[in-house]
């Protein structure tokens, strides 16, 4: 594949992506492990855990590294760029169309229901980054129905891991009654976590 | 809070520069930093403008965290707002990656420090989401008709239901709201409580 064609092919990744930069690890797999073939499917599961540990977007880690697999260095850069190009114009135009259409009912319907559905999605996101990080496994929602329903449950392998679940209320404090710096915030539990792995 | 436009640019280029090179998980992760930053510290931005990012950056394809720096960066200076911030909202992965990838060909390493790093992060994040909720809310659960709505939406997003899905099937429940405000059953969730 050229340069060219690589960063044609992660711009239409960059079209296709609804909802998050999730979506493109299927599409890479589709076409660089079954297609073209630089890539064995071990490795391409090694390159998706490193992407999503490492910081930085996981979908732009992921495109970075399949570009330079494919063309080297100038490969991954452009990887990247292509898959970003087409997200940057059509959100740049729906701002602008937001800022002219203020007060119209069409807008501020849209503003509206937007606010609505982007306070669930908080609240989602509050759940998925406690699943990642304080819980042990994926919430057993089957399990809690049980709880409620048959009076009978169990939550083998389910617990509040409790390193995390400390760095997470304290992080909470800190925020919610201080003015600290999340980004030092983040630097100082980084240093922490390190310790503590150092020593485990 | 004024600031005169390159220093805008400025903080731009250096704020999403330190959100991408912090911040492990991306997409809606960088929305607390965000929230910090540009609402909290600057004052350039409203809370009601984070929650528009949060379901525009959704709603538009490609990647969560390059649409709100596209986002945050057209409102705040505009198209070279807009392309500084999502150069440097990718410019850390890039150089990270590149590095890793020219230096560690073996992927599968697990070193326990480096692990032990960045599950405290992840960690600290997540406490971090939750005072990004408490602030957000408080803009916009106004009404019972909203407390439930956005009940129905967050149960929806929990039975796996595709966020773009649930975007859309908001916009019924927006229309009708904002045009009970106009008849003024309701109180107006665009200017919302300050």
């Amino acid at each position: 594949m050229t340069i060219l064609g690589l960063m044609i092919t992660f711009m239409k990744f960059g079209l296709l992506c609804f909802g998050g930069g999730y979506m493109i690890i299927p599409m890479l797999l589709h076409t660089f492990v079954e297609e073209e073939k630089i890539l064995t499917l071990s490795s391409y599961g090694n390159l998706i855990s490193l992407a999503q540990i490492t910081p930085g977007p996981v979908s732009i880690n992921a495109a970075t590294y399949v570009g330079f697999l494919s063309n080297g260095i100038w490969g991954g850069i452009f990887a990247s760029i292509g898959l970003i190009l087409p997200g940057f114009f059509l959100a740049y135009m729906t701002v602008r169309f937001l800022q002219k259409g203020q007060g119209t009912f069409v807008v501020n319907g849209l503003l509206t229901s937007m606010r609505i559905s982007a306070v669930a999605m908080v609240l989602y996101a509050c759940l998925i980054f406690m699943q990642l990080s304080v819980f042990s496994a994926e919430i057993p929602w089957k399990e809690i129905f049980n709880l409620f329903v048959l009076k009978d449950f169990n939550f083998k392998g389910f617990y509040l891991k409790p390193f995390e679940t400390v760095i997470c209320i304290l992080s909470f404090l800190i925020v919610y009654y201080t003015k600290f710096s999340i980004t030092h915030l983040l630097f100082v539990m980084a240093f922490v976590g390190a310790i503590y792995g150092a020593f485990l | 809070m004024n600031l005169t436009y390159p220093k805008k640019l400025f903080l731009l280029f250096i704020t999403f520069f330190q959100i991408a090179l912090f911040v492990v998980g991306g997409g809606l992760a960088m929305l607390p930093v965000i929230e910090q930053k540009f609402v909290r510290k600057y004052k350039i931005l409203s809370q009601n403008d984070l929650l528009d990012m949060i379901s525009l950056t959704q709603m538009v394809p490609g990647l969560i965290a390059v649409n709100s720096a596209v986002y945050v960066g057209t409102k705040i200076a505009g198209v070279w707002g807009a392309l500084i911030a999502a150069v440097a909202v990718i410019l850390p992965s890039i150089v990270i990656i590149l590095l890793i990838a020219l230096f560690f060909r073996d992927l599968s390493s697990t070193n326990p420090i480096v692990m032990g790093a960045f599950s405290a992060v992840r960690a600290c994040i997540t406490g971090v989401f939750f005072v990004t909720f408490m602030r957000l809310q408080k803009n916009v659960l106004i009404s019972p008709i909203i407390i439930l709505a956005v009940f129905v939406l967050f149960v929806l997003l929990v039975l796996g239901l595709n966020p773009v899905i649930v975007i859309l099937g908001g916009l019924p429940i927006g229309y009708i709201y904002f045009y009970m405000v106009q008849k003024k059953v309701f109180p107006d969730l665009l200017k919302g409580k300050q």
